[in-house]
């Protein structure tokens, strides 16, 4: 989805802010670097040479306070939620979330045991969720396409495409 | 054990269960697959043990390589078992043991080996994270796994689960 | 540097800090701890004066989910413990449940999983030299390794259809064959290696920043390391030439040719050379492998009904150390207990002995040196 849907006069943008401040949201997603379990292997290999994430304007940041999007990479469990829950609430808005992984989706081949918590949305909220164990590089990418679709629909009324 | 049994063993492993019977006669020593000799001891017996096994010269397992336990209910206690090597290189000096300590399921204590192996004190500490053992002596006994708030020893045959179910979070 | 303090006994650090005294939380989100390992440090400026490591961010029950599935279906939960060695981890868990029921294996089967195995160590290894370094601050090593890791990663995809965690190994030997063309494969892309280690050893072995952040930091000696049960390039590179596969080999590794490097100085840079060298082992115990392994068939044969009698313990030289596998039976086909003995777990208290005395960021490369990994660590 981009910035321009049609150039009324040539040479000449015009949109609306909030296409502006979305387009330009999604187009620099910079991530935090969080590795948890399995997961964050695979996180680090798409940031790296072959798939590379730097192509859709994400780069990591180690600091909760400087980056956009959390990637929950792996099982989180009773004495990590607090953790998680703590590094989420330093992001500042607009923030989002990403569950990759079984495991964060709803504890996977974990799910039930003692000590697991069932799923990273049950401690904080997410918007978009990658299943597979651990999910390939090409799997989180169509992850990241998904939130930057749902980005720029923000506070926009966007009318579902006609299906067929 | 037989005299029988005694000569099929290996001849590197010889001297070690000739060294153990010499302090300890009551010892029983099992030959295992891989050549393990495997050792039963009495907890109030395992800290005179523990220290011969290190120091004696013809013994001198010095490396410890995992302290763990398993829980047989059904038999009402709790084993302790340690898995002891020797380092090099030469196959003559080898040698592999395992001591077993049954402990009671209501109250395990056990003399704790970090003095005797300094490497023991992560292994104690789950050991008793996870069974409830007691390891007395030990510096720093605390839980290492769970969070210290934790309620119970989760492998114990017998734990229950018991945490409030949590529900999903929403923006 | 300041010379290493040693304590024996570890005791919780109750005091309160003086005045230009800090306790400083090191992760659990840390980018350089590999995961979610939390360090206790109280420092003097920048200097560790004691540190206490804090684990558990990732335990997952392994042990306790071992006692509710069947013997096969406890082995893609051994590769989510070792998560960056899964074929190690594997083997050690299925050694274990095949001598507690008396399968033969194949041999083709062991040299299949020795070419494995060693595939595996490579892949491990050239993670560590890639975030080892991007700890360090070499951002172009990183994305090297990862790109050697990539071409290793297709091989395996072939053959066993994953890219990190393959459930490959079974009770009895492999789950499938070797893939028509897997010589050929396998044979480029240790050609390829051998090129691109070259490139390697030019960027960081030689180099003077990497040399200074790394020779004479993070000291043990090799009784501490003994003491301590250190095991693997830890442990080698002190210059204890212990290493299973040599000491008191498994699978056919006594068929093998191979070296066993150690190091000099117990620092961080004879950790790193060990491991610089164990890719050539690896090299070359894969070509001599190639070379002579038979046909016949991968997987032995095994009762459909499988009943674990008895209790065994079994030992693996993983990229990490040494892994091992307590493995008890009641009859069924559950495992009654099963304890996974992890490396790392022990290596972690060495952190201590290792860096006392140095600076933090030296705690950087400390950890990078010993190549933690969590799941493991946690289970």
């Amino acid at each position: 989805m981009g910035l321009i849907t049609h150039e009324a006069v040539p040479g000449v943008v015009t949109t609306s802010l909030r296409r502006l401040l979305n387009w330009s949201r999604k187009s620099s997603l910079w991530y935090m670097l969080f590795g948890i379990a399995c997961c964050a292997i695979e996180m680090m290999a798409t940031g790296a040479s072959r798939y590379d994430f730097d192509r859709f304007g994400m780069i990591f940041r180690a600091s909760p306070r400087q980056s956009d999007l959390m990637i929950v990479p792996g099982t989180v469990n009773e004495k990590m939620a607090d953790r998680v829950k703590v590094l989420y609430d330093q992001m500042a808005e607009p923030r989002w979330v990403i569950a990759m992984g079984g495991c964060a989706i709803n504890g996977g081949p974990y799910h039930g045991e003692y000590n697991i918590v069932d799923g990273v949305d049950k401690v904080i909220p997410v918007d978009v969720y990658v299943p597979g164990c651990p999910p390939r590089p090409e799997a989180l990418m169509h992850g990241v396409l998904l939130l930057q679709d749902k980005i720029m629909r923000e506070g926009i009324e966007i009318p579902a495409p006609a299906k067929g | 054990m037989s005299e029988h049994e005694a000569t099929t063993w290996p001849e590197h492993l010889q001297p070690v269960a000739d060294a153990l019977r010499e302090r300890f006669p009551q010892l029983s020593i099992e030959l295992k697959p891989d050549n393990w000799l495997e050792v039963k001891v009495d907890a109030d017996q395992s800290p005179e043990f523990f220290r011969y096994i290190k120091e004696y010269p013809g013994l001198a397992f010095d490396y410890l390589l995992d302290v763990t336990a398993v829980d047989y209910i059904n038999e009402g206690k709790l084993q302790v078992v340690y898995h002891l090597a020797r380092l090099g290189t030469d196959a003559k000096k080898r040698g592999k043991l395992v001591v077993k300590i049954d402990l009671p399921r209501d109250n395990p204590r056990v003399r704790s080996v970090v003095d005797i192996w300094p490497t023991a004190n992560f292994h104690e500490r789950e050991v008793y994270d996870m069974f409830g053992v007691v390891f007395e002596g030990h510096p720093d006994l605390r839980r290492i796994l769970m969070r210290e708030d934790w309620v119970g020893h989760p492998l114990r045959k017998d734990y229950v689960d018991q945490r409030p179910k949590r529900t999903r979070v929403t923006r | 540097m300041a010379e290493t303090a040693v304590t024996s006994e570890v005791k919780q650090d109750t005091t309160t800090p003086a005045e230009h005294e800090l306790f400083v939380n090191m992760g659990p989100q840390h980018p350089s701890t590999h995961g979610v390992l939390r360090l206790l440090l109280r420092v003097d400026g920048e200097r560790v004066l004691s540190l206490k490591p804090d684990i558990g961010y990732l335990h997952r029950c392994f042990e306790k989910i071992a006692e509710r599935r069947s013997v096969q279906m406890v082995i893609p939960y051994c590769d989510r413990t070792d998560y960056l060695a899964a074929i190690t981890s594997e083997w050690a868990y299925v050694m274990a449940a095949e001598k507690l029921m008396g399968v033969e294996v194949p041999e083709r089967a062991e040299y299949i999983r020795v070419i494995v195995g060693e595939m595996q160590r490579i892949a491990s290894h050239l993670l560590w030299f890639g975030t080892f370094a991007l700890d360090l601050g070499a951002v172009t090593a990183f994305l090297y390794a990862f790109r050697e890791r990539e071409s290793l990663f297709d091989i395996f995809q072939k053959l066993t259809g994953a890219r990190m965690l393959y459930n490959y190994l079974r009770v009895g030997g492999v789950r499938n064959d070797l893939y028509e063309g897997f010589e050929e494969d396998i044979l480029r892309f240790l050609d390829l290696l051998e090129e691109r280690l070259i490139e390697y050893n030019k960027l960081l072995t030689g180099n003077r920043i990497f040399e200074s952040r790394t020779k004479g930091v993070g000291v043990i000696t090799k009784e501490q390391a003994i003491a301590y049960g250190a095991s693997g390039p830890v442990l080698r590179g002190c210059g204890v030439p212990q290493d299973l596969r040599k000491t008191d080999p498994y699978s056919v590794y006594d068929r093998f040719e191979f070296n066993i490097p150690v190091g000099e100085h117990g620092d961080v840079y004879s950790r790193y050379v060990v491991r610089m060298h164990e890719f050539y082992e690896s090299i070359r115990i894969i070509r001599q492998a190639i070379k002579t392994i038979p046909g016949g068939p991968w997987l032995g044969d095994v009762p459909r009904r499988m009943k674990l009698v008895g209790d065994v313990y079994t030992r693996v030289e993983s990229p990490r150390g040494e892994v091992g596998v307590y493995l008890v039976g009641d009859g069924s086909d559950q495992p009654y207990r099963c304890h996974y003995r992890s490396p790392c777990f022990v290596h972690l208290q060495l952190l201590e002995p290792m860096g006392v005395g140095h600076l933090i960021a030296d705690m950087v490369a400390i950890i990078g040196s010993i190549d933690i990994v969590m799941g493991e660590v946690d289970r």
